[in-house]
């Protein structure tokens, strides 16, 4: 979710999502560069995201990745299961009452 | 020396030594690009030595790699898939002909282990692979995951405490029929191995297996005119599975061997030919293999030297077939040679 989130903003390289995923996440998502490459392969394999070519910078090999058409469609399917739940979570909250304080106020009503 | 005044050479070197991990083809198409970005990561942290985590990180990734070029997570599914289907059929027609028999009340009686009204624990590998199948359907994957690796290793566990029973695999007392629970358990773990999919065709490929071996247990019961006379009409044996099966039925040692070295040859075949499907026949191909030997080791005992010619036979085909998973297919080569991207 956070890699194609990353990609729908432009190509990028492998440290460059790096730090975009954590910057998405609030710094909460530090991902490591294993972890990042299996899911990029996964991601390539199912077709939602594409090598968008290679460039050496300064000695050092730089790959960039892009989000495809199907991988826009995921996220857009992600983002509106993620908008229902969230929406969902709200409607509990604002029914929702602490039991202790609908005891007191019970309790207060008979005296 | 880097602008930063950090030593990135010998770290790249570590990190270089540290994706041997990864598949040498794997290591070809993408090693430059992991190693840039690990470089990034850590000029941008000051570091000149890799984190153990990452070092991990990379290990365990690397592992993963390497059993994703034999089997790619298409074929892991598609087996965990077909595996979950033969193992709900078979371990259902299992419980009902042999752990409950609900036409033959008497078995309970002579059950050596009964568990409840049922003549053994069988039952409970049943349960499991239902359960199993139940979870799929309500998509808690692993849930499911952790039912069949349950059934299985309980399946082992009958094999192991309750067969001896019949030492001699002459089946005289209703007890769990070991080939049957070898194949259950292997099947139970090709179907942990991947994320069986809740499609038409794996519902299909049950009622298939439920259906076919009905079937054959019921034909093979209306051919038998020597067992039915001398039950008086009534079954009295408890091995439907390894009487009109595995020892002298449709699946029986020679059969099985030969479909199995048919699957992996047509395995092999796909795989060359740029065919996924070749992963997923050899992962499906396991179990029946793990079953197969188990009934060569029954019914070959007394010979060894022709059981261990059997047990060459297949693992030799086994391994020539994963060898020849790991080869590049035919249609990739030839379309990294005309300058097709790289799919990686």
């Amino acid at each position: 979710m956070l890699v194609l989130t990353s990609l729908a903003g432009g190509r990028k390289h492998g440290y460059a999502l790096i730090a975009d995923a954590a910057e998405l996440s609030g710094g909460r998502v530090q991902l490591k560069v294993g972890t990042l490459y299996a899911a990029l392969d996964r991601l390539v394999e199912q077709g939602l995201v594409a090598v968008a070519g290679d460039e050496v910078v300064d000695g050092r090999n730089r790959r960039y990745f892009e989000v495809t058409a199907e991988g826009i469609d995921e996220l857009r399917a992600t983002a509106s299961r993620l908008e229902a739940n969230a929406a969902a979570a709200r409607a509990r909250i604002s029914e929702w009452r602490p039991r202790g304080i609908a005891g007191q106020v019970q309790f207060g009503g008979a005296s | 020396m880097s602008v930063v005044g950090v030593d990135l050479q010998h770290l790249e070197q570590r990190y270089r030594r540290q994706l041997r991990w990864y598949p040498g083809r794997w290591r070809q198409e993408n090693e430059d690009a992991m190693v840039g970005t690990l470089l990034d990561v850590a000029e941008e942290e000051g570091r000149e030595r890799p984190r153990r985590a990452e070092m991990l990180d990379l290990a365990a990734h690397g592992l993963g790699a390497r059993l994703s070029a034999v089997f790619p997570a298409t074929s892991r599914d598609q087996a965990a898939s077909f595996a979950l289907a033969t193992g709900v059929a078979w371990s259902l027609v299992y419980f009902i002909v042999q752990d409950w028999m609900p036409w033959n009340p008497g078995a309970h009686a002579f059950a050596l282990d009964p568990f409840g009204p049922f003549n053994s624990a069988g039952v409970l590998v049943t349960a499991l692979w239902v359960l199993a199948g139940v979870l799929v359907l309500a998509r808690r994957s692993t849930a499911a995951r952790f039912s069949t690796l349950g059934a299985a290793a309980l399946a082992v566990i009958l094999i192991v405490v309750q067969t001896p029973s019949s030492p001699e695999y002459v089946v005289v007392y209703p007890s769990p029929d070991r080939v049957t629970f070898v194949l259950l358990a292997g099947l139970g773990l090709i179907a942990a191995v991947g994320k069986p999919r809740r499609k038409w065709t794996t519902a299909a490929s049950a009622t298939g297996w439920f259906a076919a071996l009905s079937g054959v247990l019921l034909i093979m019961n209306q051919l038998d005119t020597v067992s039915v006379p001398l039950a008086a009409g009534r079954p009295s044996w408890y091995d439907f599975f390894n009487r009109y099966l595995w020892s002298g039925g449709p699946l029986g040692p020679g059969v099985v061997g030969i479909m199995i070295v048919v699957a992996l040859s047509a395995a092999v075949a796909f795989r060359v030919t740029g065919q996924r499907l070749g992963g997923t026949l050899v992962l499906s191909a396991v179990p029946w293999a793990a079953s197969t030997l188990v009934n060569w080791a029954m019914y070959l005992g007394a010979d060894p030297s022709s059981f261990v010619l059997a047990v060459l036979m297949v693992v030799v085909w086994v391994a020539l077939s994963i060898a020849a998973l790991t080869l590049r297919p035919r249609a990739q080569q030839e379309g990294q040679a005309q300058g097709a991207p790289d799919p990686a």
